[in-house]
């Protein structure tokens, strides 16, 4: 936290003081050339005109071949501190008078080119200058002076300790500037920072940040404000809308409870009612009660009835079952499982002359309650019986295999095969059939379905009318 | 008597006149090339003074003279200057005038020139050649010691055997001349 906090603070203080720093050192530094550029130059002029004052007073020396007056002339160069040799040459280049300040210093006389005009040439911190001398334009000699700048490196010096003092006090002027900067920008930015965090952290959208402006940071501000309030809107309505989901929800269930409630009551208070009746009907026929022109409506009357025991016992059936739903599992092998669903519809098997091969080499076990697990097994085996080809025997496949968490129980049969395009929403419904001339009631799937779905799994179903259909059932197959 | 010494005398006379040519030839020789040397540093001593008296007129403010197209060197008494001083003044001018030379022979035969130079051999009195020049505007240049103290405005000295010259304000001025100060720096001021 503090971290970022430091980082934005640094950096702009970092990029304040640098381009302070860049712009003051590139001032100091074309100051302080440009001042010795200056000095050399005035040095320059100021030893022209003491070597052209010379020049002028030596003149008549040269004219009468005056050594003395000439060096006497020189001499007087003493009171220049700078100037270290120099010297007048005649006509011819000779040496004709001479001072130096140093005795030990150079002793070799001066070499120049006579030919040139006046020249000032720099060596580091030496100058020489030279100056023709000429009466009515007849060439009579030339003025050599020597210096030796000592106050340049004197000036350079103290030209750096003065840049060194401007720059640190330009870097002082930009802290203190970053430091009000700070107040005016950064510490806004820290304050959006952290009322963000806030908001992250308590999940409080009623939260505003104060004190927005018209800049940039104002709009940023101003955005994550207007953000907050939509954001608090949403919330508002999402909770009210989930408030009255829950209400719906929770009548729902209600509903769907008294309803289950009313389905087992007047299922069971209907059982003993059509049972007597049909008690009765089986009487009045053994008793020949009947008279021949009313047996035809009798038949009708007592088939109906019969009917409707049927269907009052499924019903009671499936809401009996709906009880046994969420029982613990255990571990179940599935051959042996199997097995016993094989010996409860032996009659179906042998009449119907079925092939059932098991390959449950895969995958042997399954936690599950074995209760389903049966009621699945024998679902699947019995309508892949009753849903066969016209004509031949059914043969059914059965294997498993393992897919992440789940047990997949595959069983694949060549029957009549179902119309997928036709029935897909209506595969699992109560009471529902897709096949008009053989028997059923139409709750296995119902029961298959219910009973994947209640332990976290899901069936797949693969048909081709008149090929056969191949059922692929996932069985949560969670650890005990 | 006379017959009996005649040729031991001639014989004599012939040694000591044969001995004497030979010392004569050698004195000869040795004063020849003695002279021969002086005569070359008196040459080279007169090219000098010639070039020094071309160069004072640079350093003279002279009084301008309006009918006068020519610059005037006088020259007294026999000299060597004579020979230097034409080869100057063949191709020198003084304020793009040129240059012309006049001898004396005696004081009173000087007319008005600008600088007039009195050789060592002129050999006559000092106070007629002034006399005759007074308050003219002439320079007057001598080359004897002591003749600047009696005068004269320039008098060449030789000093450490450098050629020097003596400078006499006060005849310079009363000539009617200035001097630059460039020119009087450099010369034995006499009072």
């Amino acid at each position: 936290m503090t971290g970022s906090r430091n980082s934005i603070k640094n950096k702009l203080i970092i990029i304040q003081t640098a381009t302070a720093f860049i712009v003051v050192l590139v001032c100091c530094m074309f100051f302080v050339f440009n001042d010795i550029r200056t000095f050399k130059d005035s040095a320059k002029r100021k030893m022209y005109s003491l070597a052209r004052i010379v020049g002028e007073n030596a003149t008549s020396t040269l004219v009468f071949l005056d050594q003395d007056a000439a060096t006497q002339i020189l001499m007087k160069l003493n009171k220049e501190p700078d100037i270290v040799q120099a010297a007048v040459l005649d006509k011819n280049g000779k040496l004709f008078a001479r001072y130096i300040k140093h005795q030990a210093l150079s002793s070799s006389p001066p070499i120049v080119d006579i030919s040139k005009p006046a020249t000032s040439e720099f060596e580091g911190r030496r100058l020489m200058v030279s100056y023709p001398l000429y009466q009515d334009s007849a060439f009579l000699g030339t003025v050599i002076l020597h210096a030796e700048l000592n106050d340049l490196n004197k000036i350079i010096i103290s030209y750096i300790n003065v840049a060194g003092l401007v720059l640190l006090t330009a870097i002082i002027a930009s802290l203190i500037i970053s430091l009000f900067l700070q107040r005016s920008i950064v510490y806004r930015l820290l304050r959006l920072v952290s009322k963000t965090k806030e908001v992250a952290k308590t999940g409080n959208y009623a939260l505003r940040v104060d004190g927005t402006g018209s800049d940039e940071i104002g709009i940023l501000a101003d955005g994550f404000n207007n953000m907050l309030t939509q954001i608090e809107k949403m919330e508002k309505f999402l909770k009210e809308t989930n408030e009255s989901l829950k209400n719906y929800s929770m009548t729902l269930e209600r509903t769907n409870r008294e309803l289950e409630e009313f389905a087992y009551i007047s299922s069971h208070d209907m059982k003993s009612p059509i049972t007597s009746l049909v008690g009765i009907l089986t009487l009045m026929q053994q008793k020949d009660a009947i008279k021949p022109e009313h047996r035809h409506l009798f038949d009708l009357a007592f088939n109906s009835a019969t009917q409707m025991r049927k269907t009052i016992h499924a019903l009671n059936e499936i809401i009996a079952f709906r009880k046994t739903l969420k029982i613990e599992r255990q571990k179940i092998d599935l051959a042996e499982a199997l097995e016993e669903v094989k010996l409860r519809i032996y009659d179906l098997i042998i009449s119907s002359g079925a092939l059932i091969t098991a390959d449950f080499s895969k995958c042997p076990f399954v936690n599950y309650p074995a209760v389903h697990l049966k009621s699945i097994f024998q679902n699947l085996l019995t309508n892949a019986i009753k849903y066969k080809q016209e004509g031949s025997p059914p043969v059914i496949d059965i294997k498993t295999t393992s897919w992440e968490n789940f047990v997949v129980l595959e069983v694949r049969d060549r029957g009549l095969g179902i119309d997928m395009e036709r029935y897909k929403d209506k595969l699992f419904g109560l009471f529902q059939r897709f096949h008009i001339h053989t028997e059923g009631m139409g709750i296995g799937l119902h029961m298959i379905h219910s009973i994947v779905e209640s332990y976290g799994g899901k069936i797949l179903i693969e048909s081709e009318v008149n090929e056969g259909t191949t059922f692929k059932i996932y069985l949560g197959n969670a650890p005990l | 008597m006379k017959s009996y010494r005649p040729y031991k005398y001639r014989d004599r006379y012939k040694w000591l006149t044969g001995k004497l040519y030979k010392t004569g030839m050698l004195l000869f020789c040795i004063t020849c090339s003695f002279t021969s040397r002086q005569q070359k540093d008196k040459a080279s001593e007169y090219n000098m003074k010639a070039a020094f008296i071309y160069n004072f007129t640079k350093y003279i403010e002279w009084k301008p003279s309006l009918d006068e197209n020519e610059f005037t060197i006088g020259v007294i008494g026999p000299s060597p200057i004579n020979d230097p001083l034409g080869e100057i003044v063949k191709t020198a001018t003084v304020d793009s005038k040129k240059i012309t030379i006049k001898r004396f022979s005696k004081p009173a035969d000087i007319s008005f020139c600008h600088i007039l130079f009195i050789s060592r051999n002129s050999g006559f009195p000092l106070e007629d050649i002034l006399a005759k020049t007074n308050g003219k505007g002439m320079l007057i240049i001598s080359e004897q010691d002591g003749y600047a103290g009696l005068g004269t405005a320039i008098n060449f000295v030789i000093v450490n055997s450098k050629l020097k010259f003596e400078a006499n304000t006060k005849a310079i001025n009363a000539a009617g001349l200035t001097a630059s100060s460039q020119l009087l720096k450099l010369a034995i001021i006499v009072k």
